[in-house]
């Protein structure tokens, strides 16, 4: 009875062992499962899909964002007059442009060179960009335009990149352009339906603001966002537009900006 | 016996998931309708000699020789391929980044599928097409399928140092250019004209960018 009771004790423990080296090996051997959600391939959401009203998006899915970018696309855009500043929504509606002649006769502008352009529109006056209204951090990979007119500085427009990773910046990052001009007391950057512009005041002056499509989740910007004020002493249009941000980095670029 | 179950537990004990990662490679052609390059890769204006220009990560393009002055349609153009041959691939979205007398410059940003912006890439001398912020898919294959979406106009700046409708494209973020186009010094029409000329821009890419989703 004891020599049975023994051989059975030793069976099971070799058996123990034995499936439980082959289990450690299979397992050890055996590739991670896959993950069966959306992150498999999925084609485009269905161009008609319109996100609920302020429904959470699920940005796990692929494509999440293209239901809100359409949705806001089929809203009728706002013309009209704002902080002073008329808003157009295309070039179509928008007035025709003073052609450079008229505006420098008797040949246009001037564009200052590449070697002169920084320090040309850091001494344009009343359009002055700087690379500081772009705030800290800010990455450069070309110089400002800088348009005279027999010396005086008419127009400055300059841009560059802001990182991603903060709450109000795309995960990539974004770009971020002043454009100032002068005698355009109207704007096309501004074309949005009327939920998504504001009056404000921005450094003591009258301002729009268009918020970026979505704004309610970190670091997903539904872009793009952009502020625009009119200077009716000046007669100065300073426009800010951001790729891929929430239209608080529009503000403070802008707030920088008229604050100089 | 022990064995076979100890194989058979081990494959079926459910194990940490990981998801799989998918390659995207996009590349960005010159627009179109614009197959004239007059001027190879430089940055800023594209100045007369012997005014000096800088090498570059812009093109300029027209539909032919110059003189040319008439508007002409502006497109981003993009051949996309998918490693797990995923229609689409993510998001363009075309937007206004200037539109003043002389500074018309309309910019395409590039998002992967979960809406994270990859790479971006602008126009100048064109006024944007249809409506600002508007979203294409980008589509994508096991093969590289073709993305042609007009997003400008090219215009008249007249008076504004340059002369004649022409686009000037500018590879942007995480974009890398490619050969198949000469440098400024090569190619700057009329005054250096040995390498500008009618380019095969449907099958020759201007700058190639990749990433990985998710």
């Amino acid at each position: 009875m004891d020599r049975w009771i023994r051989t059975a004790a030793i069976t099971a423990v070799a058996a123990l062992v034995v499936g439980g080296i082959a289990f450690s090996v299979t397992y050890a051997l055996r590739g991670a499962d896959e993950v069966t959600s959306a992150q498999e391939p999925q084609d485009t959401p269905p161009e008609d899909a319109t996100p609920a009203p302020r429904a959470t998006p699920n940005t796990s899915l692929p494509n999440w964002d293209y239901p809100w970018f359409k949705a806001d696309e089929a809203k009728p855009r706002f013309e009209g007059t704002l902080a002073g500043l008329r808003i157009f929504a295309s070039h179509e509606s928008a007035p025709e442009e003073v052609s450079a002649l008229e505006l420098c006769p008797p040949d246009g502008f001037e564009l200052v060179h590449e070697h002169d352009a920084i320090a040309a529109a850091a001494h344009a006056g009343p359009v002055r960009v700087v690379a500081s209204h772009f705030g800290p951090g800010a990455m450069f990979t070309g110089v400002p335009y800088v348009w005279q007119c027999h010396g005086i500085t008419f127009s400055a427009f300059w841009d560059a990149y802001l990182d991603g990773g903060k709450p109000d910046v795309n995960l990539g990052g974004t770009w971020v352009a002043v454009n100032r001009f002068h005698e355009q007391d109207w704007t096309t950057v501004l074309a949005a339906p009327r939920e998504r512009l504001e009056e404000v005041t921005v450094a003591g002056r009258p301002a729009v603001v268009m918020r970026a499509i979505l704004e309610e989740f970190d670091a997903i910007a539904v872009a793009p966002c952009a502020a625009a004020s009119w200077d009716p002493v000046n007669r100065v249009l300073t426009e800010v537009v951001a790729g891929t941000a929430r239209s608080s980095v529009c503000l403070e670029v802008l707030e920088r900006v008229l604050s100089d | 016996m022990a064995f076979l179950l100890g194989v058979t537990l081990g494959l079926a004990v459910p194990k940490n998931a990981s998801a799989t990662s998918y390659l995207y490679s996009l590349a960005l052609h010159p627009s179109g309708d614009s197959q004239f390059l007059s001027c190879g890769w430089h940055s800023g204006a594209c100045w007369d000699y012997p005014t000096p220009v800088a090498s570059g990560p812009a093109l300029d393009w027209k539909p032919q020789q110059d003189p040319y002055y008439s508007d002409f349609p502006v497109y981003f153009k993009a051949k996309t391929a998918a490693s797990g041959g995923q229609a689409s691939a993510g998001t363009a979205v075309k937007v206004i980044q200037a539109n003043t007398q002389c500074s018309h410059i309309v910019r395409v940003d590039i998002k992967d599928l979960g809406g994270s912006k990859k790479a971006d890439t602008r126009y100048l001398h064109t006024k944007l097409y249809g409506t600002d912020g508007g979203a294409y898919t980008l589509n994508s294959g096991y093969f590289p399928v073709t993305t042609n979406t007009r997003i400008g106009t090219a215009v008249s700046e007249s008076g504004c140092a340059w002369t004649g409708y022409h686009v000037h494209h500018e590879r942007g973020l995480n974009f890398s250019g490619t050969t198949y186009y000469p440098d400024e010094n090569y190619c700057n029409w009329s005054n250096v004209p040995g390498q500008c000329g009618y380019k095969a821009t449907d099958t020759y890419p201007a700058a190639l960018t990749s990433w990985y989703y998710p």
